[in-house]
């Protein structure tokens, strides 16, 4: 549906590193979740696939599609970043 | 089988290297690469699973020191040599000598976006009901195995918890060897963080959820 995936999606570090160590990953693209946030990685060990929904940014509250599209970024979409925070 | 493919929580591989607006192929022969195996598996002389299992048959030390379209076409190379369509000689002088053994399933560039967009459904109708049902605890088999698996060995004999059932679906350790068999359930089954890494956990309570075919499954 996106296409191909980057290549550090398919290396060694990020296949080994993604389901042990998530915050360490996370916080090399950074991205720094509060220890509350509890985190679940979505090893994808089967035909299944996931569509990432990234998190609505405060602040978007009754904006349309097409507004809240322009925040969307592919790292958002893979899981390793937030969605772009609206311009203040 | 624990193939070299199956790197979760392994360590010494380094950091992930993130590229500022990442070329989708780094050369041009990794397109021919990735469009040859496309259009080598529409031959259809193996499955998703038999091509997957090529690659992940790979000695490790080899896997391990190739990109990752490098083990796609070393991977191809040896399936199209079991399958009758490129000789060890043809592969090593870089000649044909004969003909295509299934020239009637050539595709042409026209066909290839529709053949994408279809994809390889795995879903089937199961044939019993399932054996598990969300909330139930599970564990994973632990069992050496010498074929192909889905079951990541970071989870191998863990105890975790059904999420979702997934449907019932084409079961890749068999079908991978060519071998017909029942279609399994697959179940979305979540594990703490501390189940699969004890004391190395880097936050206990986080979770990481797999997709397990049933007869990876026991009640726990």
């Amino acid at each position: 549906m996106l296409g191909l995936p980057p290549v550090w999606y398919k290396s060694p570090p990020y296949r080994a590193r993604a389901v042990a160590e998530p915050r360490a990953v996370l916080a090399d693209f950074g991205v720094s979740l509060p220890e509350e946030t509890r985190i679940r990685v979505w090893d994808s060990t089967a035909e299944v696939r996931y569509l990432v929904i990234p998190e609505r940014p405060a602040g978007t509250e009754g904006w349309d599609a097409e507004a809240l599209a322009r925040l969307v970024t592919r790292d958002a979409m893979i899981g390793t970043g937030l969605a772009l925070a609206p311009d203040p | 089988m624990i193939g070299p493919q199956d790197l979760g929580g392994r360590a010494g591989f380094g950091t992930v290297l993130p590229e500022a607006d990442e070329p989708v192929f780094h050369a041009a022969w990794e397109a021919r690469v990735l469009g040859l195996t496309l259009t080598a598996g529409a031959l259809g002389h193996w499955t998703l699973d038999e091509s997957r299992h090529a690659r992940e048959s790979l000695p490790p030390a080899v896997y391990l020191s190739a990109s990752y379209y490098d083990i796609w076409l070393t991977a191809l190379e040896a399936l199209l040599e079991r399958h009758g369509e490129v000789s060890a000689r043809e592969r090593a002088s870089g000649h044909a000598e004969a003909e295509g053994r299934r020239r009637d399933r050539c595709l042409s560039a026209g066909d290839v976006p529709d053949i994408l967009r279809k994809g390889g459904p795995v879903d089937r109708p199961p044939e019993h009901p399932p054996r598990f049902a969300p909330g139930d605890r599970v564990r994973n088999r632990h069992d050496r195995t010498p074929g192909h698996t889905r079951l990541p060995a970071y989870a191998m004999g863990r105890v975790g918890t059904v999420v979702a059932t997934r449907g019932c679906h084409v079961f890749p350790d068999a079908h991978a060897h060519g071998v017909s068999a029942a279609p399994e359930w697959l179940h979305a089954v979540a594990f703490e963080a501390r189940e699969l890494w004890g004391e190395g956990a880097e936050h206990g309570a986080d979770e990481v959820v797999i997709d397990a075919f049933e007869p990876y499954l026991s009640h726990a």
